[in-house]
């Protein structure tokens, strides 16, 4: 009995020290990925893959293809994609409680929040209020004393 | 006993490939001598040790379990593959041994016979590689079990 020129088998590699590795061999697919899954989170090599081969009839030949992957990179860049992720919605989050506007993409310091000059805008909006009255006032007045119409 | 969460982590496949792992660096086939069936009685009775050294056609077996030994209804320890009796666990879990021995690795594999009562029979089994120095496979550490299903 051949298991290796049986329609199908699948052998677990293993990356380390630059080279690709045969670790195992297995006929069933379910337990070649189960094995996988269970080899790459024991953390011990930098990449694991399975790679399925099985006897293309239509072409004579065998055919292989990868159907499961994982590398250390990868598991690191997920957790850090993660995180920048949850820091990001952190930020808006807090942005937004503090009614602070979006952060513009071109990276620029976002403005810093208007400090407190004293004045509100209800003060200012009398004060221009009076300034226009008094000057209405002053108008009509010199209107009266030299007789001139305008 | 810790508690496995799936049942794939229950087979004896791969709890003995497991256990098989833990004895080697990752670099180097672990020798016959660091293992301890003390560790692993449950799995040790479906166990073989077979002795290839010099006998890479037809290897020899120093231990059968007693799971095993049942199964193929004679005493083997001492006797050759080629003299265990035809459609039995032992006879078709082991015949991949030569698979073995070329890449080096562990293989498992599955199938079916009929046995000698006719009954349908579905096996598995695994077979690793051990070595004394490491390198140079000298035994092979074998391990199967099957349930027999109605014929339809």
């Amino acid at each position: 009995m051949d298991v290796l020129s049986s329609l199908v088998s699948y052998e677990l590699q293993t990356y380390s020290g630059g080279v690709w590795k045969i670790d195992s061999i297995y006929d069933d697919r379910e337990i070649a990925v189960f094995e996988a899954q269970r080899l790459h989170a024991s953390n011990r090599f930098a990449g694991i893959r399975v790679v399925e081969e099985k006897f293309d009839r239509t072409a004579n030949k065998p055919a292989a293809r990868v159907i499961f992957r994982a590398s250390k990179t990868e598991a690191e860049n997920s957790r850090t994609l993660e995180q920048q992720k949850t820091t990001r919605q952190e930020v808006q989050a807090a942005r937004k409680a503090a009614g602070v506007g979006e952060r513009k993409s071109s990276g620029q310091r976002p403005a810093e929040p208007p400090k407190n000059s004293g004045l509100g805008v209800v003060p200012l909006i009398l004060i221009l209020g009076a300034v226009i009255l008094g000057g209405l006032f002053l108008l009509v007045a010199m209107q009266s004393m030299l007789g001139v119409r305008l | 006993m810790t508690e496995e969460t799936s049942p794939l982590e229950r087979r004896l496949v791969i709890r003995l490939l497991k256990y098989w792992r833990s004895l080697s660096d990752g670099e180097r086939i672990p020798a016959q001598s660091t293992i301890d069936p003390q560790a692993i009685p449950d799995m040790w009775l479906n166990c073989a040790v077979l002795d290839v050294a010099g006998k890479e056609t037809d290897p020899e077996f120093t231990y059968v379990g007693t799971a095993l030994s049942q199964a193929a209804g004679i005493e083997l320890a001492g006797r050759r593959l080629s003299q265990t009796p035809a459609n039995t666990l032992v006879s078709n879990g082991f015949s991949y041994f030569g698979q073995v021995l070329a890449k080096k690795v562990p293989i498992t594999f599955g199938g079916e016979f009929v046995s000698s009562r006719g009954l349908k029979v579905l096996y598995r089994s695994i077979i690793l590689p051990l070595a004394d120095d490491g390198e140079n496979i000298n035994r092979l550490l074998g391990a199967a079990n099957c349930r027999e299903v109605a014929q339809s």
